[in-house]
């Protein structure tokens, strides 16, 4: 079936189409999607809401861009999203609660320090939990580019901006992201352990 | 020049330079030791995120996913056709029907509720019902006129009556299970393409006749599918003049005066559970705020056409308010959760 053929039959609500359209589309989406929140359960969570999305939306699909584009770029705004809604809720509970009914914190007691414990990860998983502290702009552009392989120009074409744009974003946020782990280095190393 | 290597040093390990270029940076590393320890890092981060996020999908995500559409699809729409400001109003006509029936002396499961007219006339009941709805004009497929579709999932969930389904319910009292009493008065729509306001000055003028085309043009939707609100174009233009942000939402029939960004939304061609739709004018004088709202809530964006969900719409919305943004009416026919509309640039 032809990208052409597929979109026709997704405008007509066909199911078995969605379905295609799923089982071909999932895996990225999802690994864009875990990519941008480092979370599995949000991962999957928006990954549904991006299908869904599209299901809705796609009767208003101009295929002015290709269909994956348009994918991405949904998967891409669902995840910003999804950020937002995420700072937005962050909760703070008092420790000095005495409700018998409250949560009652504990705080593990680490052996290690933040910075050791930084160290003792794999490169692959202190770059995850570096690019959480970067920016949505700065995550975007590294999974879309440098985790999944997308060219400039697509990624152009998916963030609406000039691959020029692109490009320089990518750049600044490598050196920002490097930046960011060997800052955590050089704090375990100045930690003296 | 030493600067220029690290400042630069993607562009080597990504090798996008001449062979020349690398060769010069490859020289250049065996003498400096802050470049070779960037370098090192950046190959090492290059290939550790290279398809690092090796997710499988579940073997069940496509069945998940469409268990979370059916229910989306099957949920009784909440959103409706009561504006904000209005929904006090049915919030009030809840009440009495409520009383109306808990008034009765007893409830007769054989039988429909009769109003208690005590408490609450047919005539008072239908009167506020009709203030409710004409306030906000309802397109032909509100909510409350479900749709043949939808009606099955909701399964007669607009319906008032209490007649046990073992027992063919009698007639009804017609404010209460008919569900054709809630159907607002449809207001006539717009036969023909609304003449410009010949009181405009010449340049208004213009924007508005190159707007009426590019509804036609873009939408596909001709005005005549657009509920019309009767209105008074005076207090419509009065209201522009001394508007101090200058931005009104108008029905796109009467063709207010538009500076700025004209903001449409295109009537959804689709199916129940499709993108909501309507029209909707936005004209502002500072054209960046309003396309940074826009930007700031919307989940995608195609050609000139922006999709909002329902949440995401009712906090535009709201952000218009807060940045002191006047709106007169908004046209939303929601048959999903979500809205499309078209942006033109007046």
């Amino acid at each position: 079936m032809t990208e052409k053929e597929l979109v026709k039959l997704l405008k007509e609500g066909d199911r078995g189409a969605f379905n295609a359209l799923i089982e071909e589309y999932q895996s990225k989406v999802i690994n864009i999607a875990y990519g941008m929140l480092s979370d599995t359960e949000d991962a999957m969570d928006a990954s549904q809401e991006v299908f869904i999305n599209v299901y809705k939306s796609i009767g208003n699909f101009k295929e002015n861009s290709s269909l994956s584009t348009w994918i991405y770029r949904i998967c891409a705004n669902v995840c910003k999203d999804f950020l937002r809604k995420r700072m937005r809720s962050a909760k703070t509970v008092s420790i000095f609660s005495s409700k018998e009914d409250e949560e009652i914190i504990e705080i593990p007691d680490e052996s290690s320090s933040p910075h050791e414990r930084f160290e003792e990860l794999e490169l692959k998983d202190q770059i995850r939990e570096t690019m959480d502290e970067l920016s949505e702009e700065f995550r975007t552009v590294l999974v879309l580019c440098d985790i999944e392989g997308l060219s400039y120009d697509k990624i152009a074409e998916i963030l609406k901006c000039p691959a020029g744009t692109v490009k320089s974003r990518i750049n600044r946020a490598r050196g920002a992201l490097r930046k960011k782990i060997l800052e955590k280095r050089e704090l375990f190393n100045s930690s003296g352990v | 020049m030493e600067d220029m290597f690290f400042y630069n040093i993607d562009k080597y390990v990504y090798e996008e330079c001449s062979e020349s270029e690398m060769k010069l940076f490859m020289e250049h590393l065996g003498s400096c030791e802050k470049c070779k320890a960037e370098y090192e890092l950046a190959c090492q981060v290059k290939d550790a995120m290279h398809g690092m996020n090796n997710i499988t999908p579940p073997a069940d995500f496509s069945k998940l996913v469409n268990e979370r559409l059916d229910r989306e699809i099957s949920k009784p729409k909440a959103r409706g056709f009561i504006k904000p400001g209005y929904r006090k109003y049915s919030a009030v006509a809840a009440c009495l029907v409520l009383a109306a029936v808990l008034g009765a002396e007893t409830i007769d499961f054989t039988k429909a509720p009769v109003l208690d007219s005590s408490i609450v006339t047919e005539e008072g009941l239908q009167s506020v019902i009709t203030e409710v709805s004409e306030q906000t004009p309802v397109p032909e497929n509100s909510v409350m006129v479900p749709s043949p579709a939808t009606e099955e999932a909701v399964n007669g969930a607009a319906s008032t009556t209490y007649a046990p389904t073992a027992k063919p319910a009698k007639a009804q009292p017609a404010a209460h299970a008919n569900k054709q009493a809630y159907a607002p008065a449809k207001t006539p729509a717009a036969t023909k393409m609304p003449e410009i306001p010949s009181h405009l000055d010449p340049e208004k003028q213009t924007v508005l006749a190159s707007s009426v085309e590019k509804t036609y043009e873009i939408s596909g939707v001709s005005l005549e599918e657009v509920p019309v609100k009767k209105r008074n174009l005076e207090e419509e233009f009065a209201l522009l003049e001394t508007t101090k942000t200058g931005v009104i939402v108008a029905n796109p029939a009467t063709m207010s005066s538009l500076d700025g960004v004209e903001v449409q939304i295109k009537k959804s061609n689709t199916s129940d559970y499709g993108v909501g739709s309507g029209s909707i004018f936005i004209a502002a004088k500072d054209k960046e705020i309003v396309d940074e709202l826009i930007t700031k809530y919307i989940f995608v964006e195609d050609n000139n056409c922006y999709f909002f969900t329902g949440d995401n719409f009712d906090s535009f919305i709201e952000e218009l308010k807060i940045q002191g943004i006047d709106y007169k009416e908004i046209l939303v026919s929601e048959k999903g959760n979500n809205v499309a509309i078209n942006i033109v640039v007046a």
